[in-house]
């Protein structure tokens, strides 16, 4: 494929995560939940997914389909931006309970997610 | 509706932004420091508070902060790379480096949302 072709295919897996990410987010305020439950679900569900990729060796197996939903949907689905921004508002507003539960999960849990991921990408590969 | 429609454009955008700044293998190579994403969510955490601090302060719509900071610098931004990167990083055994890049992202990224933020509401940061 062109490399017009392949980011053709990343900006639209990118709008079809960011829609995804902003459909999490309506989710929540829908439940009166605060915003960064849904920047945790998506950036865990989203480190998982590349885990699993990386795990069946997507990249280098299949470089267009890895551009659509690798660099793609799971790029524009999880963000680093909001995460940062959502620390800083927490440190502010004095929520240091909830900003280092917050941390905790997002760092821990997104690493041992994406490590899982690589270990059952491993055994589906082989 | 037209905030979907514009959150998608947004969200395209984004992520081809991302993708011509770092086009570079995941894995990168046994030296390589994955200075793009670095740069990637940095620069997108001090946008996106610069841009929230202009929303409390009234100084821009709900809606262009939901595009641009949802949709684009949503997008723009990835934890997942983040994440696939320190893994293969790790499994290199480039702990250090591995350590720089979680703190670089996570600490440093972070400072700078602050003084995006402190920026965008006005303040002297």
């Amino acid at each position: 494929m062109s490399q017009f072709g392949i980011a053709c295919l990343v900006g639209l897996g990118g709008a079809i995560g960011a829609l995804a990410r902003y459909g999490a987010s309506r989710a929540a305020a829908a439940k009166k939940k605060p915003g960064f439950y849904a920047t945790l679900a998506v950036n865990l569900a989203g480190s998982f997914l590349m885990g699993l990729f990386i795990g069946c060796r997507l990249e280098s197996g299949h470089a267009v389909l890895y551009a659509f939903a690798g660099t793609g949907i799971l790029g524009g689905l999880t963000t680093y931006s909001t995460l940062n921004v959502q620390k800083a508002s927490l440190l502010r507003s004095g929520a240091k309970r909830t900003l280092l539960y917050y941390v905790a999960a997002t760092y821990a849990v997104g690493f041992g997610l994406t490590a899982l991921g690589v270990a059952i990408g491993d055994m589906m590969l082989t | 509706m037209k905030i979907a429609i514009g959150i998608a454009a947004a969200g395209f955008l984004g992520a081809l932004a991302r993708y011509g700044i770092g086009s570079i293998p995941l894995s990168g190579g046994a030296d390589s420091f994955p200075w793009a994403t670095l740069f990637i969510n940095a620069s997108g955490s001090f946008l996106l508070g610069w841009l929230t601090g202009a929303l409390i302060r009234g100084k821009t719509s709900p809606a262009i902060a939901e595009i641009a900071g949802t949709g684009f610098l949503g997008a723009y931004t990835t934890f997942s790379a983040f994440n696939g990167q320190l893994w293969h990083m790790l499994g290199q055994g480039a702990n250090g480096p591995a350590a720089a890049y979680l703190l670089l992202s996570g600490i440093g990224g972070w400072w700078l949302a602050s003084v995006g933020l402190a920026r965008g509401r006005g303040e002297q940061a």
